[in-house]
């Protein structure tokens, strides 16, 4: 963007402040949880978190500092080093009923899934820097080959994270100058492997087109989700029932045929694995209305969405309050930190978060248009697109515009991985930031045999 | 691909997403936030607050014996067991709904309910049932058996299932069994699991003995598990206050082994007994018979459980007499020794009614003789002599008609017909106590009023009401008057000169009493319709004459009329013997006449 040309052109001021602004939001924010809610396993998450800080920082200087290129060139070494950490992770004991983390001696842990995000977009920038292949449809085989590899690894411990990366990848790709056409059968082939219908047959019965307010929701012009019946004989709705069923699009039968439900396919796979506790998810996100719902498995979610309405224009200051909503989410350091911003400070507060993660996101943009090396562009570019997708899928579940799927606010949430891949990330950006050309750069995003 | 692409728009279209994704959001924020108001806020309060519930203690309920206060109902800790259904069968990991899912959870609560029946001593069925149908609608609590006692609570205890567990709650317990049934009542648990009082005292007195239970609000986290109190939140059980009645349980015990002897003797109905203190109106013993044992009400009967003398109005028959006969007296339209012809025993008082007397035919009697040999014709002819409205005014000033105030629900207020209903009849039908309901309780205060010098009392059950720390909150000692019916000076008269002469030369010989005076009135009163041979056996009786201290009322309905055995101073007057006879020297009332001569009486008819 040649309008901030004039007014940053070495080190990006505003991305480094914002980053700290937000690193102070997150801190004060974990703060008011341990203060309020002080029996949880919260204690000394605050004094933790400013450790992990002041190393984030450091990181981020020493990412600042280094020259990005060299650490491009050793990205494929970094990427084998991480693939090979989270097959390793796999045969670590659990925590939290999860395969995530790395004993590191002491209480020091690495949860390689987040140091996985930042390798694969430099190694991804490294790959694509010079190459035209990807404007062919097999030379996208590289490129999905370094992001499914990774994504398959943590898909299974860590479902947020992973679906990160198709987002990422798409982001890279259009920019590193992939056809339109190429990304819109990738496009494509995604949505089906979301949404596609598949049959699955059931052995219950056809049930009667009958839809009220809990009985049946149409999300979209297409897909209509409908529970199984939920009456009492006297037609009253029964929530002490089960609700937790695979979520179909319809159910079918053809002809005297067998009696089948046509399912999304990623429902399906999901189905297959027997994850579901994600089904639970999906489902508690599509009935948000239904009381018993509400109780049970999308607890959390509307929750977190009172604690944001409770927080109003301004928030809540009054210590005893914040003790009662803080108490209402679990989690609430971590991944539902953006809750507690909301109920801490209100919609001024969720606003002002935004506004600075916006702030980071454009003069990241910045950077990459000004910046003449196609690697370090594809990095920028990188980086922007994964914080914004962190961004938006954390605070989309948080407000209930998307299932929980286990993601944190980067820079925010409470947890030491996070925080120092994330400066490590805005470090390698403003790195690249002040390695531009001072004098005119050539016409951004110009791709092709004449590029550097 | 040499040819360079152009791609300006590319960070178009990622600044246009990055704008519709904050967008989104923020609309999002804003579109709840507007809409969540501070009832919805206060909801999601609520839904994070574990309550746990710490039952208060139902209040006791005192009976006396001497002045020492005796149990008669009372709450005692009694262990229940309770089961988590979901906690024994959680769900597979699986969809719950399929059949093999359904499968796991059946056979996960059949292996619990196995060993629990076991334990309780109950079919496996029964506790499968109850843990299936919790965990169908998803119930976390559900109870097995309430109120055991220690030895299955050790057997539970021994199993060490996860899952099922032992909580205490009061359970309520009547010491004395059938003692007092009637007063007393019973408390149950309604629907809600609070108890109230179904019956007597646990059903009036309830809002003195309800329990309000306590609360502890804890604070839950997202698994709701107790995470540690929340200033403010303990509210501590508010335990019933207790009531202490004015039964004697010494006096009610006797009243009651009589009454079942009596009736079991003459084959009769049923049977009620009342024992009132004089001197201030204080019930000491109030029975029926037949009765039930209140710790097993639940097998009781409708007809077990009727309190008759407070709900079952009755014609009291010859014992009303003495109400007509003092207010005659009182007014002078009939003076002492004074004859009046008895028309030798078959007076037709009008075309069509002849009245007889039951005893064969007096020429002429006294007015004493009339009342204490209980004449039907004489009382006929006092009556004629009052006349209807003066009659009226005699047995409304007597409390009949009108409830007596006894602190018990249900109490019936007797039959008096408005004046208009009454006929010509009536003058003569009155005063021998018909074409009139009464109460056993309200014969029996009339006859504490005699006693009582003409002054009327309500009648007393509640001595005293006290806090469960013990403090006194009401006490309600001595007499609480209603009015004076008949004048002191004549009503004592009356008592002296012709009441007291029913037991040494009346109908009331087998009811004399050995060792104190006495003054009463025997009944026999005919059950309509007039001719089927059942007859209400009554007899009334105060002791001692000069100064009264107790009053006691017998009425047995329906004594078997085969062999003659259902006079009233055959069936009662012998119960009303042997209960004032106890109860006076139980009490301590100085004799004050001449032990009777060794046996020799033989039971007087009528």
């Amino acid at each position: 963007m040649p309008i901030f040309e004039g007014y940053f052109r070495r080190f990006s001021w505003p991305i480094a402040l914002a980053m700290l602004a937000l690193m102070a939001i997150g801190i004060t924010a974990i703060w008011t949880v341990e203060r309020a809610v002080d029996s949880r396993d919260v204690a000394g998450c605050t004094a933790k978190q400013a450790a992990f800080a002041v190393v984030g920082l450091g990181a981020f200087l020493g990412a600042t500092v280094v020259n990005y290129r060299r650490v491009g060139q050793g990205s494929y070494a970094l990427f084998a080093l991480t693939l090979f950490l989270l097959v390793a992770v796999l045969f670590c004991p659990a925590r939290k009923g999860a395969h995530r983390w790395i004993q590191l001696g002491g209480p020091v842990q690495l949860q390689p899934s987040e140091l996985a995000k930042l390798v694969f977009i430099v190694a991804l920038a490294w790959y694509l820097r010079y190459r035209d292949s990807y404007r062919r449809l097999g030379g996208l085989i590289v490129p999905f080959a370094i992001t499914l590899v990774p994504m398959g690894l943590i898909l299974r411990e860590d479902l947020g994270t992973s679906m990160l990366l198709l987002p990422t990848l798409l982001v890279m790709l259009l920019v590193a100058g992939a056809r339109w056409r190429h990304l819109l059968i990738i496009l494509v082939l995604g949505v089906v492997v979301l949404f596609g219908p598949v049959p699955r047959p059931v052995d219950e019965p056809l049930f009667e087109r009958q839809i009220d307010k809990y009985d049946a929701w149409q999300i979209g012009p297409f897909v209509r989700y409908k529970p199984r019946e939920f009456r009492r004989e006297d037609g009253s709705i029964d929530w002490s029932k089960r609700a937790v069923m695979p979520v179909s699009y319809a159910r079918c039968q053809i002809g005297e045929g067998p009696i089948f439900d046509l399912q999304p396919l990623s429902v399906a796979m999901i189905t297959l694995k027997g994850h579901s506790y994600q089904l639970a998810r999906v489902e508690s996100w599509l009935r948000q209305e239904d009381p018993r719902i509400r109780a049970t498995a999308g607890f959390q979610q509307h929750n977190s969405m009172l604690m944001l309405a409770a927080g109003r224009a301004a928030g809540q200051s009054d210590r005893a309050a914040m003790a009662e909503y803080l108490r209402m989410v679990p989690e609430d350091h971590n991944d539902f930190i953006f809750s507690v911003v909301g109920a801490r400070w209100g919609f001024a507060g969720c606003l002002a978060v935004l506004v600075l993660y916006g702030i980071i996101c454009l003069f990241g943009m910045d950077v990459a248009t000004s910046t003449a090396d196609a690697f370090g562009r594809l990095l920028a570019v990188g980086v922007v697109a994964l914080l914004a997708a962190q961004v938006f899928i954390n605070v989309a579940m948080t407000v209930g515009l998307m299932p929980i799927t286990g993601m944190t606010l980067p820079l925010v949430s409470y947890g030491g991985s996070s925080l120092v891949v994330n400066c490590l990330a805005l470090g390698l950006l403003v790195n690249v930031g002040r390695r531009r050309p001072i004098s005119l750069a050539p016409p951004p995003f110009e791709f092709g045999g004449d590029g550097i | 691909m040499s040819a360079a692409t152009k791609r300006p728009y590319a960070c178009h279209i990622l600044f246009a997403l990055l704008f519709a994704g904050l967008a989104a959001l923020l609309g999002r924020l804003l579109t709840f936030q507007s809409r969540c108001q501070g009832d919805m806020i206060k909801k999601a309060e609520q839904q994070q607050r574990i309550t746990l519930d710490i039952p208060g203690r139902r209040g006791d309920i005192y009976g006396r014996s001497y002045s020492m206060s005796v149990l008669l109902a009372g709450s005692r800790r009694a262990p229940s067991i309770f089961a988590d259904p979901t906690f024994i069968a959680p769900d597979p990991p699986e969809n719950p709904d399929s059949p093999a899912a359904k499968r796991a959870i059946h056979d996960a609560l059949l292996e619990a309910a196995k060993p629990v029946a076991e334990a309780l001593r109950v079919p496996t069925d029964q506790v499968l049932g109850d843990l299936e149908e919790g965990r169908r609608i998803d119930r976390r609590f559900v109870w097995l058996a309430r109120e055991v006692d220690d030895a299955t609570v050790e057997r539970i205890k021994a199993l060490h299932l996860r899952g099922v567990d032992v909580k205490s709650e009061w359970r309520r317990e009547y010491p004395n069994g059938s003692l007092a049934a009637h007063i007393i009542g019973f408390a149950s648990r309604d629907e809600k699991d609070v108890e109230r009082g179904d019956e007597g005292m646990e059903l009036y007195a309830d809002s003195y003995l309800h329990a309000e239970d306590g609360h502890n609000i804890v604070w839950g986290d997202a698994a709701r598990r107790a995470i540690w109190d929340a200033p403010d939140s303990y509210q501590p059980p508010k335990d019933g206050h207790h009531v202490q009645l004015t039964l004697d349980v010494i006096i009610q015990r006797k009243l009651q082994e009589e009454l079942a002897k009596v009736v079991a003797k003459s084959k009769a109905e049923s049977a009620l007994g009342i024992v009132v203190d004089v001197r201030n109106g204080e019930i000491l013993a109030l029975a029926n018979e037949p009765t039930y044992d209140l710790n097993d009400y639940g097998k009781s009967t409708a007809d077990q459980r009727r309190n008759r003398a407070i709900v079952d109005p009755y014609e009291p028959g010859s014992i009303f007499k003495p109400f007509v006969a003092v207010s005659a007296f009182a007014m002078g339209k009939v003076r002492l020794g004074e004859e009046i012809f008895c028309n030798n025993g078959a007076y037709e008082c009008r075309a069509g009614r002849t009245l007889h007397d039951v005893h064969g035919g007096y020429g002429t009697l006294t007015f004493e003789a009339i009342v204490f040999k209980s004449s039907n014709i004489g009382m006929s002819h006092i009556g004629e002599r009052l006349g209807n409205d003066t009659l009226y005014g005699i047995i409304t000033a007597f409390g009949f008609g009108s409830s007596t105030g006894i602190e018990l629900r249900g109490e019936d207020v007797g039959l008096v017909n408005p004046l208009r209903k009454w006929t010509p009849d009536s003058k003569w039908s009155i005063p021998m106590g018909q074409e009139v309901g009464v109460t056993g309780l309200q014969m029996a205060m009339g006859l504490t009023c005699i006693a009582n010098d003409g002054f009327m009392l309500r009648p007393k059950l509640i001595r005293a009401i006290y806090g469960s720390d013990g403090q006194v909150q009401i006490d309600r000692a001595g007499p609480i008057p209603v009015r004076q019916v008949v004048d002191a000076a004549i009503c004592r008269k009356f008592r002296l000169e012709v009441l007291a002469r029913v037991p040494t030369e009346g109908t009331g010989k087998s009811g004399r009493l050995n060792g104190w005076s006495s003054f009463g009135k025997t009944g026999t009163a005919q059950i309509a319709p007039y001719g089927t041979g059942l007859y209400t056996a009554s007899y009334m009786a105060g002791s001692p004459v000069d100064k009264p201290r107790l009053v006691c009322l017998i009425s047995v309905r329906k004594p078997d009329p085969h062999g003659g055995f259902y006079y009233g101073g055959q069936v009662a007057a012998p119960v009303v013997k042997a209960v004032m006879e106890q109860a006076l020297a139980y009490l301590d009332v100085p004799q004050d006449e001449d032990p009777l001569p060794a046996k020799g009486t033989v039971a007087s008819k009528h």
